[in-house]
Formats: structure tokens, C-alpha cells, sequence
């Protein structure tokens, strides 16, 4: 609950948010905050609604050529034809320190395609995917 | 309760800042967050508390400009120098934003307030 | 025993920036072209290295995050991207040599050539990176790496003048058979060397890899002044072996082969083994260095779940990574390229990723969010702010100097 968060502490959005790691629960890596998603509220107010991650929402920040090629690249490999970006509700975060933690498993954010792909494809197809590295 | 169009950070990001006679006073460097109220008693949002003005977005991401830091002094020299103009504004302040590339920020006071570019 | 394996790491990683197969050959051409007069950039270097290292150990030890991570988070996307495209060529390419080197290693031991050899270094070195334990493989090549200290002892059984070295090293000058601008290419490429970005990335995502806490601040301040040092002390063994043997005829060093031959003049048979354990193990344990850096390296930068503490298949990316770049570098070996050779291009390349990895992490390591209170005192931040100048005097340089130079002719 975004209770963890210190009373009366502020963030600066750039500055703690945005490029830092994604961690849940377990401590597992989901992704790199590569964009915010604001929104207006009636009250006129502008408020954070989510975390964005993927070569959608990281391929305009990068810009120039090599941004256009990795937002042009992601479009390829989706199916849908206006593909969203990798979407975490900002009511999921629990705290931030030197990463933004979530409440939900990696699994259950859903927001990493090309990882399942090749989990699925290749690496466990190789022998020892399941090893137990203790 | 009804939210607009989602949109980017990086379309408010880097936008000048301009009062309403049109004198720039930077440009947005960054986008200070506070904590909202709860509501319903369990989840608070992110409200954008108000603007990190700066002359220029670069060294931003260091925050030497906006926190008391024992740092490398020839890098807070550096940011400080980047940063000669600068200040904060209070999203109270902001008169209208228009977003994205060739966009700007319209603020009704036509100055920034020093002090509060410092973060507790 | 077990002391000596708390410090695996740092000697693992020491490996990689001062006697992988690069720095081998290139410490004994300099030996044999220069004498020891380019021995105070070793220990520029090894000073340089020590108060990095320690930084972004601290910072790995603090807040679990690895050093790529504050690379993109400090500089931002863009910069960040630039950095990493510039360290990937760097590791990659030393990847690619080391898979060579190892070859080469075998090829001394067994007289079958080394093209032979390559397809099975790389499946040998892919399948360490899949399959063993991250301290295993730190433990075993790090102190095999050690055999290296036969060139120390080779040094001292050719009975050299202690003087005449002494002299040679700490009043340096450029020998009459060389030019200035060549002494400083090899002064700017020994430098560059024992700061390798990919010796930071390595050190502090293993160290997030050993789980190093709050707790572990000492050991980790033990792996880099018992490793880096110990590294710099082999570079100057090597070179001051080729000094004795190679220097007085004029000789120039350009195979591995040529590196073992002090060792062979002084120790005999033993001392050449001996050697090749230790060529063996240097160029396999940088080969895993260089190798697991180029997984961090992206991983760090997109976001991915990263590292040997998880199952393979919990870090899907990273390993497809690794198998790829294990793949490009037999490949590449195979249009039989000159593996030392490979390793000079990738100068360019670190002169432009040196700057961009170590400006952030100086700037993390005096954070408060990350580090707490452990944020760098004022002699840490001095040291690392008078090695963030020389960086990028020496990354200014590099180019032109190469240029010049033709790289050392």
C-alpha cells in the first residue's frame, strides 16, 4: 500500500522515478520505469496513473533515428495494430528507494512479452533451464 | 472519476516555461510529486505537486541544483553553473499547459519561487 | 583456503583488466619494447581501478543495484544508450579474443591448431555460463588465474639487477628506439586497460550476484585491494620478464608463444606448465568476465532480469544473450582473425565508454537515496573526481594517439 511511501516526502519524477528498476515481491527484476503516464483530473489537478515499460514507451525518450527504429521494430513484432506499452497502475507501487518496488508477482504485471517468448522458445529447450543455481 | 487522455512525461519534460506576457523563465526540468490524500482509506495517488523549472534540462537527473549534497565539488560547481536561472513553480501557479513537441507551459506568477526547488 | 576464496571475486575480476589475453601480449611487447618505464601507468591504473571498483562495490553492497543500472538512470536513456553501444563493443570484442585466447592456450599445450580448438572453447566457456555456480567459477579461475605468479618467480631466478629495474621504473623515460607519441599510445592503452568499464560492471553485479549486504562492505573492500593489486603486480611480471630476455636483443613480443618464453629460459619445463595453467585460466576466467558482462551490460540497461542466482529459465533474455554472443564469437574467430589483433580495435571504443561509466557512478556513490550514509567521504570523492579528469584526458587522447601511432608500430 502506497501507505510505505514517508508522510509529507516528495518525489521528482525524472529524478527517482523515471530509468530506475522495476523489483517485485521477490525480489525478481520486472523492468525499467522507461515512462510515466499522467493524466488530468477534473479538479484540474495532474496525477501519475501509471508506469510504462517497453521499446514503446522507451523508444521516444531515446529519440532521433534510434529511437524511431526501436518504437518501428516493436510495432513489427506485435500483432494488434496500435500495440499499448507495458502498463504497471501506479497503485501498484509500494515503496521507492534506488528502485520502485511493486506489490504483484513479475508474473502477474504482465508486461514482459519478449521474456516469455524466449522462455518458451528457446532457453527451455536447452538442457539445465531449470537448474538450481544454489 | 473521469481522467482526460493519458499522457507522457516526456511531452512535459524539457518544455519552456513562459509567463503570460510571454517572457521565458526556463524550461521544465522536472516534475516534483507529492503523495495525495488516501482515498476510500487504502491507496493515495501521485499528484504533480509542481514544475522544476531550469534553464536547460541537461544534469538534471544529478539533483545537485536541488538537494544539499556533499558531492564532487567540481560537479556541483558544473550543474549549479548549467542552472544560473532556475526555480520552482507550483502547479497552483500553472495557467495552461500545451504538450508535446513545440508545446509550453503558461504560468500566472512571473516569477519562480527559489527556495522550494530544494527538496526536504 | 576459505579467506582466499572470499576474494575470488576481486581476483576474477582483476583478471580480466590486467592479464586477459590483451593485456598479456601487450604488457610483453611493452616489456620487451620499453623496459619498465610505463610501469607508473599500471599503478595509475591499479589506484584508479581500486577507488572505482570500491565505489560501485559499495553501491552493489547498499542498495542491490549494479552498476549499468546507475549508467542509464544518471546519464538518461539516450547517453545511457551511447554508453552502453560503446561497452558492448568493448566487451564483446575482448569476449571474442578471450575465446581466442584460450584457444591459443590450448594450441601451446597441445600443438594442434588453434582454429581447431575454438569451437570447443566457446561451447566449454558457454556452458560454464549456463550451467555452474557463479563462485564455483569465480573460485576455480580465479586462483587457477594465480599460476601466473610463475612469471614473478621467473623474474627473480634470472638474477636481473635490482637497481638497473628499480631505476628503469621509477625514473621513466622514453627509450632511445621509441618516440614519445608511441610511449604515451602504449601508456594511454595500458591505462585504458586496468580501467576496462567491463571490470565494474563485473565486479558489482557479481557482488550483487554473492548477495552482498550492508554487512559485506569489508569483504568487499578486501576483494579490491587484495585483487586489483595482485593484478597489477602479474602485468608487471610479465613485462618485466620480457624486459630481462627480450629487451637486450631487441626482440619484439607478438605471440603468446614469445610470452611463455621467459618463463621456459629460467624455470624449465615445470615453469612453462605452470605458465600455461595460467594462460588458460586467465583467458577463460576473462572469457566468463567479458562474456557474463555483455548479459549485464543490456540486461542492466532494458531492465531484464539478469544473472546466475536465478534459473536460467527465469532469465530468459540474459542467456539468449550470452549463447548469441558465445555463437558471433566462434564465428568470427573462425575467418581466422587475429584474436590480439581484435582486441586493439576496441581501444576506440573505451575511450568514449570509460568517461560515461565512471562520471555516474562518482555521482551515486555521494547519493544519499542509495547509499544512506555510506555516501562517499571527502577522499573518496577527491580521488575519484581527480580520476574522472585523467579518464578523460586519456579518452581524449586515445584516438589521435592511435591514429598516429598506427597503433603502436
Amino acid at each position: 500500500m502506497m501507505g510505505e511511501y514517508v508522510a509529507g516526502r516528495r518525489y521528482d519524477a525524472a529524478l527517482h522515478l523515471l530509468d530506475r528498476q522495476i523489483v517485485d515481491p521477490d525480489g525478481r527484476l520486472v523492468a525499467k520505469v522507461d515512462e510515466l503516464e499522467l493524466a488530468d483530473r477534473p479538479d484540474g489537478r495532474l496525477v501519475v496513473t501509471a508506469l510504462l515499460t517497453g521499446p514503446g514507451a522507451l523508444g521516444p525518450r531515446v529519440g532521433g533515428r534510434i529511437g524511431h527504429w526501436i518504437v518501428a521494430i516493436w510495432r513489427r513484432l506485435r500483432i494488434e495494430p496500435d500495440p499499448m506499452p507495458g502498463r504497471i497502475d501506479v497503485a501498484d507501487v509500494v515503496s521507492i528507494d534506488s528502485a520502485v518496488h511493486v506489490g504483484r508477482r513479475r508474473r502477474a504485471l504482465e508486461v514482459d512479452g519478449l521474456e516469455r517468448w524466449m522462455h518458451y522458445n528457446v532457453v527451455s529447450r536447452i538442457p539445465g533451464a531449470g537448474h538450481d543455481p544454489e | 472519476m473521469t481522467l482526460s487522455d493519458p499522457r507522457r512525461l516526456h511531452d512535459l519534460l524539457g518544455l519552456p516555461v513562459v509567463t503570460v506576457d510571454g517572457r521565458t523563465l526556463g524550461h521544465v526540468n522536472d516534475v516534483r510529486l507529492a503523495p495525495g490524500p488516501a482515498l476510500h482509506g487504502l491507496r493515495s495517488e501521485l499528484l504533480v505537486d509542481g514544475l522544476v523549472v531550469a534553464d536547460r534540462h541537461a544534469g538534471s537527473l544529478l539533483g545537485y541544483d536541488r538537494r544539499a549534497e556533499k558531492g564532487p565539488w567540481l560537479v556541483r560547481v558544473a550543474v549549479r553553473f548549467l542552472h544560473r536561472r532556475g526555480g520552482y513553480a507550483p502547479w497552483s501557479a500553472v495557467h495552461s499547459v500545451e504538450w508535446g513537441d513545440g508545446g509550453h507551459v503558461v504560468l500566472a506568477i512571473d516569477r519562480l519561487d527559489d527556495r522550494d526547488a530544494t527538496l526536504t | 583456503m576459505r579467506r582466499l576464496f572470499a576474494v575470488a571475486l576481486g581476483i576474477l575480476t582483476a583478471i580480466g583488466g590486467f592479464v586477459d589475453i590483451g593485456d598479456m601480449v601487450t604488457n610483453a611487447l611493452v616489456g620487451s619494447r620499453f623496459g619498465l618505464s610505463l610501469v607508473w601507468v599500471v599503478v595509475t591504473g591499479v589506484i584508479g581501478i581500486c577507488v572505482f571498483a570500491e565505489m560501485s562495490g559499495r553501491v552493489a553492497a547498499i542498495s542491490g543495484r549494479p552498476t549499468f543500472d546507475l549508467v542509464r538512470e544518471r546519464l538518461g536513456p539516450r547517453v545511457g544508450f551511447a554508453n552502453l553501444v560503446a561497452s558492448m563493443a568493448v566487451t564483446l570484442l575482448t569476449f571474442i579474443a578471450e575465446i581466442g585466447g584460450v584457444a591459443l592456450a590450448l594450441e601451446l599445450a597441445s600443438s594442434v591448431n588453434y582454429l581447431l580448438w575454438i569451437p570447443l572453447a566457446g561451447f566449454a566457456v558457454w556452458l560454464v555460463l549456463w550451467r555452474v555456480k557463479f563462485s564455483l567459477m569465480e573460485n576455480v579461475f580465479g586462483l587457477l588465474g594465480l599460476s601466473l605468479i610463475v612469471f614473478a618467480v621467473a623474474v627473480w631466478q634470472l638474477g636481473p639487477d635490482w637497481s638497473t629495474l628499480w631505476n628503469d621504473a621509477s625514473r621513466p623515460s622514453v627509450p632511445a628506439s621509441e618516440d614519445a607519441p608511441t610511449y604515451f599510445y602504449y601508456a594511454v592503452a595500458l591505462f585504458g586497460a586496468a580501467m576496462t568499464p567491463y571490470e565494474v560492471f563485473f565486479f558489482s553485479s557479481g557482488g550483487v550476484e554473492e548477495r552482498w549486504g550492508p554487512r559485506d562492505l569489508t569483504t568487499m573492500r578486501t576483494n579490491v585491494l587484495v585483487g586489483f593489486p595482485l593484478g597489477g603486480v602479474l602485468s608487471v611480471a610479465i613485462a618485466a620478464s620480457t624486459t630481462l630476455v627480450f629487451l637486450p636483443v631487441g626482440v619484439q613480443v607478438d605471440t603468446l608463444g614469445q610470452v611463455g618464453l621467459p618463463v621456459a629460459v629460467s624455470l624449465g619445463k615445470m615453469g612453462l606448465a605452470v605458465a600455461l595453467i595460467g594462460f588458460f585460466a586467465a583467458t577463460f576466467g576473462a572469457a566468463c568476465e567479458t562474456g557474463l558482462s555483455v548479459g549485464y551490460s543490456i540486461s542492466q540497461y532494458f531492465g531484464w532480469q539478469w544473472g546466475k542466482y536465478v534459473r536460467p529459465r527465469e532469465a530468459a533474455r540474459f542467456h539468449v544473450v550470452l549463447l548469441l554472443a558465445t555463437i558471433t564469437g566462434i564465428a568470427v574467430l573462425l575467418t581466422t582473425v587475429d584474436p590480439i589483433k581484435v582486441t586493439e580495435y576496441s581501444v576506440v571504443f573505451s575511450a568514449i565508454a570509460l568517461p560515461l561509466t565512471y562520471f555516474p557512478i562518482l555521482v551515486v556513490a555521494n547519493d544519499p537515496d542509495y547509499m544512506g550514509e555510506k555516501v562517499n567521504g571527502r577522499v573518496a570523492n577527491a580521488l575519484g573526481s581527480v580520476y574522472l579528469v585523467i579518464v578523460l584526458a586519456a579518452a581524449l587522447a586515445a584516438i589521435p594517439l592511435m591514429i598516429l601511432t598506427k597503433a603502436g608500430q
